[in-house]
């Protein structure tokens, strides 16, 4: 594997204990890439993002995200990788509803065990450099639009400073000129972070900028 | 942060939250007065014979001459002569004596036939006046009532009433050649003389004479002033020593007098006897407060085992941002804890604000005495620990349901 590689897939199979399953033959992701994986709904894409995650196992092949060989590991055993290294956006359920802005995004500093001095402060300017007005920062999530909510959980994913950023249909509960918003948001800061960032959607519109776009039909087989 | 993340997690389900609480706040009170009545029944019973040092009757039963003595259960089988009373009466080991005659009844309540002595006794023992209303009875004719006996037939000084013969709640035979007038009442004592008459043994002695006898007798007559009705026998006397420690000498003198047959009981030894045989009312209410406090565990159990289903996103979240398993279960956990411990802790406060606000009511209206002493080092103990039991039930039940699925 090149050192510069952020993924490293190799013959892996992977899927739900009663569900579909799927092979991955080969694919390689180098750091500081933008990929876009298009797939249309139920293809597979949040699965294949779960076990980059480590949130799913893979069941056979080897499989190194960030020089992790996730392989190897028990899913209980990636949750402190999992919130240092990378950053992950959901397409909803983004964030605790009950919990304020300040603490959604500290959550994930939480768990990332990180002891930045001022990580209010930086809160704050991720805030408001994804255009949020600074009194959202002790608003309850439960209060927020869709668009601002999304852009909260872009806040909170790169709070740590992850080396790696998952997105699952960010833009899926966005209209077409926040989506547009979004993305140049999103590929602003992750261009400034020099991160890796996979995004996974069905549409294609929104594959413009990115270095690779990958048709997941592809890339994995359906067994 | 997790401390943060469970209360306002319990914020956010804050109706649920309130149910819990209230359902433990509702099983502590009821373990707290569960306890506080066992204790307070068995304090009525040690005040039931405060003060008294002997009981003294005809040969019998400890058990039975405590029960018809001084908790006007049953009745004697044989009478003791008063010239015996007199003479312990006058025994300069004894500092007060107070004879009882019983036998007779009125709507169900037992009449004790005494004298002015049975007052200095009440007086002896409780802080507060004997009498709520009145006075004793001076006169031959006169009664007076225990509290709950005026509250439940409603009468006031001044009315007059007849005794019955016997002792049940419906008497045949009624003393109505003479009436008794109600010359005070007595105030609440919380023990077994609420739910008396109080009359003099001459009064009592007069109402079983022949009609025609008790006709020459006038209406008002003071006690002492007829030598002839003065009772033939009574049925116990309680004896209250100038000196506690010649009781066990005084017991024996009377034990072995030649005299006449007699028998002197130590109250507190023959009460200690009977709570010995209730033993089974201590482990029964025992179980009415574990029982209660099973029923409050298995609601809140399944209040929040509900919420777990619906929850599944926001554990997954937590998940996703690099929450184990662990933590995720932890936090049931101290959800769980927190809420017992808030319920406990309002349980107890409300208890003792109860206690607060209701000992002078109850003690005036209903003579219950209310000993709410609460083991403070034992409960700062057993709050915590109840919550941390609960704590890890809940989170060992979340982690069988719901470790397939995390």
């Amino acid at each position: 594997m090149p050192s510069s590689a952020a993924i490293d897939v190799n013959a892996i199979t992977y899927g739900h204990n009663h569900g579909p399953h799927w092979h991955l033959p080969s694919w390689q992701v180098l750091a500081g890439q933008a990929v876009f994986l298009q797939a249309p709904s139920g293809a597979g894409k949040s699965t294949l993002l779960s076990v980059l995650a480590g949130l799913q196992p893979v069941q056979s092949g080897q499989l190194k995200v960030l020089g992790e060989p996730l392989h190897k590991r028990r899913t209980a055993q990636t949750a402190p990788w999992r919130a240092r290294q990378l950053g992950i956006i959901f397409q909803d359920l983004n964030l605790l509803d009950y919990l304020s802005c300040l603490d959604n995004i500290l959550l994930a500093a939480h768990f990332g065990k990180n002891k930045q001095p001022e990580l209010e402060q930086k809160a704050h300017q991720l805030l408001q450099r994804l255009n949020l007005p600074a009194d959202i920062l002790h608003k309850k999530a439960c209060a927020l639009s869709v668009g601002q909510r999304q852009r909260v959980a872009i806040a909170r994913a790169l709070i740590n400073d992850p080396p790696l950023l998952l997105a699952d249909e960010p833009t899926s509960a966005l209209d077409d000129n926040n989506s547009q918003d979004f993305m140049t948001l999103l590929f602003e800061l992750v261009r400034e972070r020099q991160c890796t960032l996979i995004l996974a959607s069905h549409d294609r519109r929104l594959s413009r900028e990115f270095d690779q776009h990958i048709a997941l039909c592809d890339l994995s087989q359906s067994l | 942060m997790i401390f943060r993340l469970a209360l306002q997690s319990l914020i956010s389900r804050r109706f649920s939250a309130w149910v819990c609480i209230a359902m433990i706040t509702l099983s502590a009170i009821a373990l707290l007065t569960v306890d506080t009545l066992y204790r307070g029944t068995q304090s009525a019973f040690g005040r039931s014979v405060q003060g008294i040092d002997l009981i003294v009757g005809a040969p019998t039963g400890d058990i039975n001459l405590l029960l018809f003595s001084a908790f006007q259960v049953g009745a004697p089988s044989r009478e003791l002569s008063y010239a015996t009373f007199t003479r312990w009466q006058q025994d300069s080991n004894v500092k007060r004596a107070v004879p009882l005659m019983l036998g007779d009844s009125h709507k169900g309540y037992r009449v004790i036939g005494t004298n002015s002595q049975l007052f200095s006794h009440i007086g002896a023992i409780s802080e507060r006046e004997v009498f709520a209303q009145g006075h004793a009875f001076k006169q031959v004719f006169e009664v007076t009532l225990g509290h709950e006996v005026a509250q439940q037939l409603g009468y006031h000084i001044g009315d007059e009433l007849i005794l019955s013969h016997g002792l049940g709640n419906h008497s045949f035979q009624h003393h109505d050649a003479r009436r008794f007038r109600i010359a005070g009442v007595l105030a609440a004592t919380g023990t077994p003389i609420d739910k008396t008459l109080q009359v003099s043994l001459e009064g009592l002695e007069a109402i079983h004479w022949p009609p025609a006898q008790l006709a020459q007798l006038p209406e008002q007559l003071a006690i002492g002033e007829s030598p002839a009705l003065q009772p033939d026998s009574i049925a116990a006397f309680y004896l209250t020593l100038t000196n506690k420690v010649r009781t066990f000498q005084v017991q024996r003198a009377i034990n072995q007098s030649k005299i006449e047959p007699s028998q002197a009981i130590l109250p507190g030894v023959a009460i200690t006897q009977l709570w010995s045989m209730l033993d089974w009312i201590e482990a029964a209410l025992l179980g009415l407060g574990v029982l209660t406090a099973l029923v409050a565990t298995i609601g809140v159990l399944s209040t929040l085992l509900t919420h777990l289903d619906k929850r599944m996103s926001e554990f997954r979240l937590l998940q996703t941002l690099g929450a184990s398993r662990r933590y995720i279960f932890t936090l049931l956990g101290l959800e769980t804890a927190l809420l017992v411990t808030l319920g406990l802790f309002t349980g107890v406060a409300l208890t003792i604000t109860l206690e607060r606000g209701l000992t002078g009511f109850a003690q005036s209206q209903w003579g219950l005495y209310w000993p709410l002493n609460l083991h403070w080092p034992w409960l700062i103990a057993a709050i915590p620990s109840a919550a941390l039991a609960s704590g890890i039930l809940l989170a060992g039940v979340a982690a069988l349901r719901l470790k397939r699925r995390l």
